[in-house]
């Protein structure tokens, strides 16, 4: 096997690879390392990459191989981590130049369990600073580009992750999603994006955007990959208190299905006359008839509240508690600081030069909405408006099984196309936003390639803690529009 | 002179006596410890760290609210209070707002022999926060050029108990918080100590005029003692009563309390109240205490002060300074059941458990249960004492000597030289012939059959009993006396 | 949109304090017609009714779960302090604390 083939395997065919001895972790960890630099030029997919520790974990874990040691379900295999998520003694930034040098004295939940299985972290993603954001145009660290077009975005927040599993950076990766952040942009990069039903994944180490909302969650190129890593990041966690304490399924056995017989497919009644583009429509068709092929009934879903009232809701609640979790930035214990002659002055500089523009519009309209006089009007009326959205996606899956909707409402946006009004750029989490006010879990996947040869991506989401629904239907999309492909370098296919 | 009254409620936020913080596993031992030692992400607010609320911290309040008849809401929310400040790590305190855990409760406290009931509004759980050191002059930090943050302190659990306005003297809040320091140790919730901070007390006063109009209220902080609380109140009384008289208006605002000045200092007033941006904290949902925990922490209550006060009245006959005194600790009120158990007769106990073992406690700052002497030779040698086996004198040294030596009462009655009827037959009879002699008009009226209760015969029995330094046995004096007489 | 008004401008300076952000000239310009738009669009929100509803539904929602009072101490602190912008003696430390600020608790 040439060493480049090791950038298009899965998790799971690595991990078998090395069990048959084809390769080594190290093999396969040095060509990951050598691409990532050759790319990373272009991409800037990575803020920090981990060459020294990735390299020294891969000789320590042919050594345990060597021994014959029991390997965990994800043995050796490269992984990217969003960079807000914490990992010990690696700076973990946020995107932000307000966390530019601060090194995590701790792992995040999901870390350790990653690391429990085997993984190696080969580096921290680019992303949205404070996963605010849907192209990762807004990260200090520059922005991070599409590989299957470098002319456009990757989506965001958590660009850089997607863009990591689509150019072959790793089979797989951890992003979050507060509103669609690991859903744009993994239908932008066409590649697997999972966000679990809130509370499935601890949220211990995820530097918060909205504690409500924030869900981690994984970026693949195949199911099986999405299945084996999701049971392996979904341990129980009692430092979440929001963490449930409810039993994890088998998730891989939810795979091997052939048919949906007696099974119910919803979509969006009127999804056709939606403001979306036509490719997008047309993908969401093609994979409701294969569903139906499979034997599922399919039935219509009315979502009025959640399309018409979803984005004021999330953008009254998910500022308001970013406003309140970003208060911590405040130069005194770490993070960016100015020398101040008071202390107003070094909360206004270090807070005021430390934050980015879009970071600063959130946390103002978040202090607003909070203030004891508009409480009532914003803050407590949106959540109201929540509990409204919540019933109606539960009448909705009183219905069907599982819903598919556009995953975005476009296809990859070019560069700096959405940057100038933030209320059109929000537009563009029309979809996935509803998923995260209800605490669902949704699945975006690649459903086909444009003429212009950029994914098209759908979005199935399932009731709470219905992943292995998701999975289902997705296994049979699977069988017929193939896995995620990889847009490496020249080979783009 | 017409009178103003003052009008007092308190706010007071009492440390938990958990063994780890409220939200995270990190000590909540850290007097004396290296600054910013007991610390751990989640106390310091890093970023990505999430609280996880301590049982016992809730158990605690939930007693507490119990011990005063409060009403303890099964569901109850916490929420974020956000303000900036070096103290709080995460620019907001996790509090409880609108649902409290315990609301409407009351505690009753003595004001000169009447009893007065002060209503307690709410009882809710909130962390606490870092320490500033590095202070300017009176405790302030106004004026110092920098201030140096430990955050050791800083996840403590709080309990902040807030009365309603009912207190109506500084005397009276100063026995308030008096009788809820007491009731916080009787449940060994806190140990209810004010220089150290463990309770804090600020005091919202103002006066009412005759006519029944409600003057502005001043808050009133920095008290670190029952005697600095009381004499702040007095002195704000006084500066509210002299504002009005010339006719001028009192300024909402809040006032430091100074104690070497003996003044209170005005806090600059701020041009708006602050916003907190209360909201419920998404990290945690919602406490649920139910039913039947409530119901089994009510039946784990332990007797109350004033409850075992009342039996110690009604049951051992004791007067109420000596009940109050008894049952001011809970460790010497069960060490008073205890003793008369286990045989001691009560007056005995008490007046011993109040001079001597109490002086001991004090003196050595340990509870009645590290006392050294085992209650059954305690409740022995108390016995001796009833019986006249040992003079009070001659007790107090056996005790001293139990006490030092770890010794039991025979033995130590030994170390000391001293035995319970060592002087008797001729010795004891000379003795009785002079007391006989020095008290003839008693032995007249005795030998004229005024002595129907035997009183005087117990008088003159008790005076030879100190002469023989109650080296005598009792009874052998009493017969000898008869047969003088 | 170009006219934002006095009162508006107002509103975000007194946010923009309570949430401790300086904002220069030009980020108030830009903020200011933004914020307008966005606010525009949650007001969206009052137009449903929701007399009836309980914005904190506890329904199918787990209980917040309780941790046992052990203590397990956390021994790497010292390198959050080597992390702080300015340490001294094993203490943050922080500038001069103007009046006002906040009433020390
Ligand atoms: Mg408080
Ligand atoms: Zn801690």
């Amino acid at each position: 096997m040439k060493n480049s083939e090791f950038l298009k395997l899965s998790a799971l065919e690595l991990v078998e690879g090395y069990k048959k001895g084809d390769f080594t972790v190290s093999d396969v960890i040095e060509t990951a390392l050598e691409h990532i630099e050759v790319n990373e030029r272009n991409l800037n997919a990575l803020i920090t990459p981990l060459y020294e520790e990735a390299r020294s974990r891969s000789w320590m874990l042919d050594a345990a191989l060597a021994r014959g040691e029991e390997l965990g379900s994800l043995f050796g295999v490269p992984v990217v981590v969003k960079d807000n998520i914490t990992v010990d003694g690696v700076r973990t930034t946020c995107g932000s130049r307000m966390l530019e040098n601060w090194i995590s004295p701790y792992s995040a939940h999901v870390v350790e369990c990653l690391e429990r299985a085997g993984a190696v972290i080969i580096g921290k993603a680019n992303m949205d600073e404070f996963a605010m954001g849907s192209s990762t145009e807004f990260s200090a660290f520059g922005p991070a580009l599409n590989p299957w077009d470098l002319s456009r975005v990757p989506g965001g927040s958590s660009g850089g992750s997607a863009a990591s599993v689509a150019a072959g950076y790793a089979p797989i990766a951890l992003g979050s999603d507060t509103g669609g952040s690991i859903r744009q942009p993994a239908a932008f990069c066409g590649v697997y994006g999972l966000k679990p039903t809130y509370g499935l994944v601890s949220r211990f180490g995820l530097i918060a955007f909205a504690s409500s909302l924030d869900q981690i969650g994984p970026f693949a190129r195949s199911l099986k990959d999405v299945a084996a890593i999701l049971q392996v990041i979904s341990e129980p966690d009692a430092r979440d208190a929001t963490c449930t304490r409810k039993e994890r399924p088998n998730y891989a056995e939810f795979l091997n299905v052939t048919s949906l017989e007696g099974f119910k497919v919803g979509y969006l009644a009127g999804y056709e006359s939606l403001e979306i583009d036509d490719e997008i429509k047309r993908a969401i068709s093609q994979t409701i008839e294969i569903c139906k092929e499979a034997g599922a009934e399919i039935v219509e879903v009315d979502l009025p509240i959640s399309t018409r009232y979803g984005l004021p809701c999330y953008y009254t609640i998910a500022p308001a508690e970013a406003s309140s979790n970003l208060a911590r930035f405040d130069g005194v214990q770490y993070g960016f600081s100015v020398v101040a002659d008071d202390l107003k002055e070094l909360y206004l500089k270090s807070r005021g030069s430390g934050f980015g523009p879009e970071v600063k519009r959130r946390i103002l309209i978040g202090t607003f909405v909070l203030g004891s006089s508009r409480y009532d009007a914003y803050y407590l009326q949106a959540q109201k408006v929540r509990q409204l959205i919540i019933r109606e996606f539960n009448a909705a899956f009183s219905k069907a099984d599982v819903l598919i909707t556009p995953a975005t409402p476009t296809l990859p946006f070019k560069r700096g196309e959405k940057l100038t009004d933030p209320v059109k750029a929000y537009m563009a989490d029309l979809f996935t936003i509803p998923v995260n006010l209800a605490g669902l879990p949704a699945l975006s996947m690649r459903a086909s390639m444009s003429q212009s040869g950029l994914p098209v991506g759908v979005q199935l989401i399932g009731k709470k803690f219905g992943e292995g629904d998701i999975l289902k239907a997705a296994s049979v999309i699977e069988q017929v529009v193939g896995p995620a492909a990889t847009a490496l370098g020249g080979d783009r296919k | 002179m017409s009178e103003f009254i003052p009008v007092i409620g308190l706010e007071i936020h009492v440390q938990l006596s958990t063994k780890s913080k409220m939200f995270c596993s990190c000590s909540t031992d850290y007097i004396g410890a290296r600054p910013n030692s007991h610390v751990c992400p989640i106390c310091l607010g890093l970023p990505g760290s999430l609280p996880v609320i301590n049982e016992r911290a809730i158990m605690y309040a939930v007693r507490m609210a119990l011990a005063m008849r409060c009403k303890v809401n099964t569901h109850t929310v916490f929420h974020r209070k956000h303000y900036f400040y070096p103290d709080l790590p995460k620019a907001y305190q996790i509090s409880q707002y609108d649902l409290p855990l315990a609301v409407d409760g009351h505690l009753e406290v003595n004001d000169d022999g009447k009893a007065h009931k002060i209503r307690i509004q709410r009882l809710h759980l909130e962390e606490d926060a870092g320490k500033l050191v590095h202070a300017a002059i009176g405790g302030r930090l106004m004026g110092a050029d920098y201030s140096l943050v430990d955050y050791n302190r800083s996840g403590v659990p709080l309990m902040e108990i807030v009365t309603q306005p009912d207190i109506t003297s500084p005397k009276q809040a100063r026995e308030f918080v008096s009788r809820l320091r007491q009731l916080v140790r009787y449940l060994g919730v806190s140990d209810g100590d004010m220089e150290s901070g463990s309770l804090r007390v600020d005091a919202n006063i103002s006066i009412m005029e005759p006519g029944g109009k409600w003057g502005e209220k001043v808050e009133v902080k920095n008290m670190n003692s029952l005697k600095a609380l009381e004499r702040a109140l007095e002195y704000e009384y006084e500066r509210q009563k002299e504002v009005k008289s010339k006719g001028e208006t009192i300024v909402r605002e809040t006032r430091h309390w100074d104690d070497d000045s003996g003044k209170t200092i005005s806090s600059r007033s701020k041009e708006e109240a602050e916003d907190y941006r209360y909201f419920p904290d998404p990290d945690l949902p919602p406490l649920v205490v139910d039913e039947r925990t409530i119901v089994q922490l009510c039946k784990e209550l332990p007797e109350l002060p004033w409850e075992v006060r009342d039996r110690f009245i009604s049951d051992y006959g004791l007067s109420l300074e000596e009940a109050e005194v008894l049952t001011e600790r809970r460790d010497v009120a069960l060490l008073m059941d205890d003793l008369v158990k286990r045989g001691s007769p009560v007056k005995v106990a008490s007046n011993w458990i109040r001079t001597e073992i109490m002086r001991v406690l004090n003196e050595r700052a340990i509870s009645a249960e590290e006392l050294t002497i085992p209650p059954d030779e305690m409740a022995l040698l108390l016995s001796r004492v009833d019986r006249g086996e040992l003079s009070t004198t001659a007790a107090k040294e056996v005790f001293a000597m139990m006490l030092e030596k770890s010794l039991n009462v025979d033995d130590a009655i030994k170390a000391l030289g001293l035995s319970t009827g060592k002087l008797t037959g001729s010795d004891l009879e000379a003795i009785v012939v002079k007391v006989l002699a020095e008290n003839a008009e008693v032995v007249e009226e005795i030998r004229a059959g005024k002595d129907k209760k035997g009183k005087k015969v117990k008088f003159l029995q008790g005076i030879v009993m100190r002469e023989t330094k109650g080296q005598a046995d009792p009874k052998e004096v009493q017969s000898l006396i008869m047969s003088k007489i | 949109m170009s006219g934002t008004s006095d009162g508006l401008v107002e509103e975000i300076r007194r946010v923009a304090k309570l949430a401790m952000l300086e904002l220069n000239e030009d980020e108030m310009k830009h903020i200011g017609t933004q914020f307008k738009n966005i606010l525009d669009q949650l007001q969206k929100l009052s137009e449903l009714d929701t007399k009836d509803i309980n914005p904190f539904s506890l329904e199918d929602m787990e209980p917040m779960p309780w941790r046992k009072d052990e203590v397990v101490a956390w021994n790497r602190y010292s390198e959050v302090l080597s992390q702080a912008p300015v340490s001294e003696e094993g203490y943050f430390k922080v500038p001069r604390i103007v009046e006002g600020d906040h009433d020390e608790k």
